[in-house]
């Protein structure tokens, strides 16, 4: 459709507006006069301050006689001449208008001008800026992105005082016309690769976008891949770094997670404590935390193989207990797995939705249910309980898998309980051909561990010291092997 | 980071270590395998060389069929061999479907070639600590004295070269996918050594193990793991019957790879060869061809199978000669 | 084409919604009978087998129950004590098997062939020749003997696995059980087993061949006590074979007043002791034709070839 320009009749442009903003109870319209010249303010009050406006620019007008004769005039002495700091370019059609007022901005119409003047006077209610809820570290910046786009660039810039960063800022294809940035660092990110994503971001079309994650599906490879395309980050911190990989980071309006492309597997086991703690600890840390998602996702599936197929794994002390335990429950070792995991899950989920008022009553209700009175009663058995709580519980050491987590520990119950050893190796070589067959923007998503190199020991599996991780940082696009 | 050709090398050695893993019955004494490895490796390693070599010549419709008939087959073998140590080990519990469907199936999620060539690194790694794990927990049981000191007769030496001349498969594929391999020739000469060499390592260890009674034992492999008892855990065989049910699937998924190749399969943008309409073929044809061949001796089998890779090879080695010669001999056109 | 596929996509689901439902086909632990232990005797010229299982409605993992079974072939009793029993048998945790003591050379060959073919998952078993007892008796001392040969199993490191029954072709060498301790036998094809109960020729023939790295016995008529672990290394020459076994932290005791208290003097009659035994034995393994110590395999490596009329000699180092 073509954009429909703005009329050069005053009247006209503000009764467009009526039409479509008039039932708006915040929508906001004054007429003025400024050098004899008939103007109107428009802006909504609820995210863009007439104060602010005033202070910025009215006042300035007011003071200082305007030399012009015309609206044309008016204009270009406004945009070129005067001191208000208005957007550089005049808004010529209607659409890009309508944008402007639900960004927030203040558009002042001039009477025989086609074209306005927007000034920035956003002042909209909005949360400060905190400490990230889902990303827990000791030391290191305790910033969270917010959910207001300018801030959360300009949160990035005080880390990143370069010119090198760009911070690309797009209206995507939605109902909502939601912002969103790309940021990179045009020195260290492979050209193509943003070339290539800022192409992609373009195409996507859906519905709303309130978060970073709704670009996730789109940017993936392979539909069937369970493993994520990208990473995610509360802390501009971590942005940071990734940017300082030669990464890019996609922020949206609204959505205080940044978008980290492209990600690889080790990142979900990198936390910022790592690079504050010595490489020793850190090291022990990060082999934990690959040890526990091993564990969170083979644990049971192993348990109920060694158990039901492979008893001569089991030490015999172990086993007699284990004969007595499964000896008092109705159900098969799969389906009560696959039960007390399911029903674990539900009191996560019903703990994280529920009202905070009553969260610990879910919390208390689903101890007593499942830890004392089901295995009272002998519906599930105290093994296969222990089980799946470890299980659990090695889940949250890499909260960023969490879903995957989940999603394979299924798998694997179900294919180990079906098949037995051999169930247990499929499930193990679909998760190993998903990790390796994912292709994030063509590089390897198992970088740096595999292939096994010195890559693997410096940043990897586990972390160098300082001084020699300083004299190579890995940068995405400069480490071609 | 970024790899645009990734190389199958690893896939291939995979392979060719699944082939002497999974083999029911040992063929020499190690003295006869070390005495014939030299001679065995420049065999097989001019076979395939001269394979690479005349293949881009020769390959027509009849020959390409003859090679996918050829993978096939050694794929449906492969996963009997694998089934039968299951049912050695298990028996009454896993059944031919279930095999069939745990091997295959993640061969679907192994449609790229990165993702076949990355896999099969991290399951030759595997396979490596899982080898390396299990010699340290028989090492007690490991006695030089079984060492067999067998004279070296000419049937010795007939039935040992014979045994290392076996051509499998693995030899012939980087024929097919020069581009994915930058080594050239030196990838061929690179895998007959290992294979050899990780052949008659295998011997050496059962016959340290088993000593005379080597040639009877039955899946000799499974029978030395079993008395594996390293730390908390006994029995170390479900150890090794995981790592390598995962190296057939990743052997299969390079097999359908060259099959793919082979048949002219669809190439898409985003490197992903094989097409999920022909997996679900392929997933069909390889539960009815094992179905079929379930009760089949496996030991023919596998003899017919190394005798049609060596006339496979011979066949497009002569097609390769006449080619060349008459190419050589034609006039030149103005 | 997207019609077949979808039909093929709904029909693997159906298919593995079918195994999720149909209960799985794993077994669970109660419906199997643990195996640990199989002894097979021989009375009244019928084959007896009694199978130690361990007791599933026990926390303790040291009850066991026992059921036995006869027949004309080790094979059928087996098969009889298996099926007088309601669970699925399970191999995979026994330990040890016990063979009659007048096993020949031949009958082991058919006990370690139906061991192979029976014991699925195949297991980790040590093998012992049991003295002759009544059928009732080992019954009634199953667990007891069971848990007796696994403390001498450890107590003298002892290494006799299955594989290690065939791998010398037409001899074998296996450890005993007399009483309440351990001896060593040699059978070989065609020939009188040969029997070592006395500790100080079991022991010294069970470190040179191989199946123990431990020696504790006293001798001297009782009046010394000796432990010490001890390694062989066999070096051939032209002239004889010299057999060097290697004693470390080895402690000596004089039990009575008549035998010499210094350490020289006690490791000089250990010495003697030891070699006294050695030439004994390998006098009666040359009349025999057996070679348990694997000297020939060293002749032959060192010397280009096997000489049955060179003279062994034991040579003990105290480290």
């Amino acid at each position: 459709m073509p954009k429909q320009k703005l009329s050069a009749s005053l009247g006209q442009n503000l009764a467009y507006l009526q039409q479509i903003f008039g039932a708006s109870s915040d929508f906001y319209t004054k007429k003025l006069t400024l050098g004899q010249i008939p103007c109107a303010i428009a802006l909504f009050t609820g995210i863009s301050s007439p104060e602010k406006l005033w202070v910025m620019a009215l006042d300035a007008l007011e003071r200082c006689p305007v030399p012009a004769r015309d609206g044309r005039q008016l204009l270009t002495y406004l945009l070129t001449r005067s001191v208000i700091p208005a957007e550089s370019t005049p808004i010529r059609v209607r659409t890009d208008l309508v944008e402007k007022l639900s960004a927030g901005m203040s558009v002042l119409l001039i009477d025989g001008c086609p074209a306005a003047m927007a000034v920035s006077t956003q002042e909209m209610p909005q949360r400060s800026v905190g400490q990230p809820n889902g990303e827990g570290d000791i030391r290191g910046p305790q910033e969270a992105f917010t959910e207001l786009l300018r801030n959360n660039i300009s949160l990035l810039r005080r880390q990143f005082r370069t010119d090198t960063l760009v911070a690309e800022v797009k209206t995507a294809n939605t109902h909502a016309k939601t912002e969103y940035c790309l940021c990179y660092d045009r020195e260290l990110a492979p050209p193509e690769m943003i070339d290539t994503l800022r192409r992609r971001l373009e195409q996507i079309r859906i519905p709303v976008l309130l978060d970073s994650a709704y670009f996730a599906s789109f940017l993936k490879q392979d539909k069937l891949n369970l493993f994520p395309a990208a990473a995610y980050t509360e802390r501009p911190a971590t942005a940071c770094a990734r940017l300082c990989e030669g990464k890019a980071v996609i922020l949206v309006s609204g959505s205080p997670y940044a978008m980290v492309v492209p990600s690889f597997f080790s990142e979900h086991f990198e936390s910022l404590d790592d690079y504050s703690s010595g490489a020793v600890f850190a090291g022990m840390i990060r082999v934990l935390k690959y040890i526990a998602f091993l564990l969170s996702v083979f644990g049971p599936g192993l348990y109920v193989m060694a158990v039901e197929f492979a008893p001569e794994t089991i030490p015999i002390k172990l086993l007699a207990k284990l004969a007595q335990a499964e000896a008092s429950t109705p159900l098969p070792l799969m389906l009560e797995m696959l039960g007390v995991t399911l029903l674990l899950e539900i009191v996560r989920e019903a703990g994280l939705r529920a009202p905070k008022s009553i969260g610990h009553t879910v919390s208390l209700v689903g101890a007593l249910i499942l830890g004392e009175t089901a295995v009272s009663a002998g519906i599930v058995s105290i093994p296969v309980l222990t089980m799946a709580a470890a299980a659990t519980v090695a889940t949250l050491a890499v909260p960023s898998l969490y879903e995957q987590s989940i999603l394979f520990r299924f798998i694997v119950i179900v294919l180990a309980g079906a098949f037995g050893l051999p169930g247990l190796a499929g499930g193990a070589v679909i998760i190993l051909a998903m990790a390796c067959g994912t292709e994030p923007f063509g590089y390897d998503y198992l970088f740096p561990l595999m292939p096994l190199g010195r890559a693997a020991w410096q940043d990897g599996i586990v972390r160098t010291i300082w001084s020699k991780l300083a004299e190579k940082g890995y940068v995405v696009g400069k480490d071609e092997t | 980071m970024k790899r645009d050709n990734p190389s199958l090398y690893g896939a291939l050695q995979l392979g060719l270590f699944v082939n002497v893993l999974l083999r029911a019955q040992t063929l020499f004494w190690t003295r006869e395998g070390l005495a014939t490895l030299l001679s065995g490796i420049l065999v097989t390693a001019a076979a395939g060389l001269v394979f690479a070599r005349v293949w881009p010549l020769v390959q027509c419709r009849l020959l390409r069929w003859a090679f996918i008939a050829l993978l096939l087959a050694g794929s449906v073998l492969d996963i009997l061999s694998l089934w039968q140590l299951y049912v050695a080990v298990y028996p009454d519990v896993v059944s031919l479907f279930g095999i069939c469907l745990t091997v295959l199936i993640p061969v679907a999620y192994l449609r790229r070639v990165s993702a076949i060539a990355q896999t099969a690194n991290v399951v030759l790694g595997l396979l490596l600590a899982a080898c390396v794990v299990l010699v340290l927990s028989v090492a007690e049981r490991l006695r030089v004295v079984n060492l067999q000191t067998v004279a070296l007769d000419a049937a010795a030496w007939r039935r040992a070269m014979g045994a290392q001349c076996t051509l499998y498969p693995e030899l012939l594929l980087p024929a097919l996918w020069p581009d994915h391999e930058k080594r050239g020739s030196h990838t061929v000469v690179r895998l007959a050594v290992f294979g050899a060499v990780f052949n008659v390592g295998v011997h050496l260890l059962l016959e340290l193990f088993f000593g005379a009674a080597m040639p009877d034992a039955e899946n000799p492999l499974h029978q030395a793991a079993r008395c594996g008892a390293l730390s908390v855990f006994d029995r170390l065989e479900w150890l090794q019957l995981i790592v390598w049910t995962m190296a057939v699937s990743v052997k299969l998924a390079l097999h359908l790879y060259a099959v793919t190749r082979l048949a002219g399969g669809p190439r898409t943008d985003e490197n992903s060869l094989t097409a999920m309409p022909f997996f679900a073929g392929y997933l069909a044809l390889m539960l009815l061809l094992c179905a079929v061949a379930k009760n089949w001796d496996f030991a023919m089998m596998s003899a017919v199978r190394n005798a049609a890779a060596w006339g496979f090879t011979a066949l497009a080695a002569g097609l390769g000669g006449i080619r060349w010669l008459t190419g050589f001999a034609a006039p030149k056109r103005a | 084409m997207a019609y077949w596929i979808r039909c093929a996509k709904t029909c693997l689901m159906a298919a593995a919604a079918a195994f999720l439902f149909a209960g799985c086909a794993g077994r669970p632990l109660v419906e199997r009978e643990i195996v640990r232990a199989i002894f097979f005797a021989k009375e009244g010229g019928s084959s007896h087998a009694v199978l130690l299982l361990q007791d599933q409605q026990s926390e303790d993992s040291s009850d066991y129950n026992v059921a036995s079974g006869k027949g004309d072939t080790p094979a059928q009793a087996l098969a009889d004590a298996e099926a007088g029993l309601d669970g699925v048998m399970f191999y995979g945790l026994t330990d040890l098997v016990a063979l009659p003591f007048h096993c020949s050379w031949e009958e082991l060959q058919g006990f370690a062939a139906l061991l192979y073919e029976t014991a699925q998952p195949s297991p980790e078993i040590t093998l012992f020749l049991l003295d002759d007892r009544t059928v009732s008796r080992l019954q009634e001392t199953a667990g007891q003997l069971y848990d007796e040969m696994q403390a001498a199993e450890k107590k003298y490191q002892l290494c006799c696995g299955l594989e290690s029954v065939l791998c010398q072709g037409e001899e074998a060498e296996l450890p005993c059980w007399q009483g309440d301790d351990y001896g060593f036998a040699v059978l070989c094809r065609g020939q009188q087993t040969i029997r070592y109960v006395e500790p100080v020729r079991a022991q010294l023939a069970a470190v040179l061949s191989g199946q123990s790295r431990q020696l504790e016995f006293v001798f001297a008529d009782d009046s010394i006590s000796c432990r010490t672990s001890a390694s062989v290394l066999v070096q051939a020459q032209s002239s004889q074979t010299c057999v060097f076994l290697r004693l470390e932290d080895t402690s000596l005791t004089a039990l009575t007043d008549q035998v010499p208290r210094g350490e020289e003097q006690l490791r000089q009659l250990l010495a003697e002791e030891l070699q006294n035994a050695f030439s004994q034995m390998c006098t009666d393994l040359k009349a025999m034709g057996a070679d348990p110590f694997r000297l020939s395999f060293w002749q032959t490596c060192l010397q280009g070839k096997p000489d049955d009329g060179l003279p062994a000699v034991l040579s003990v180092e105290f480290a």
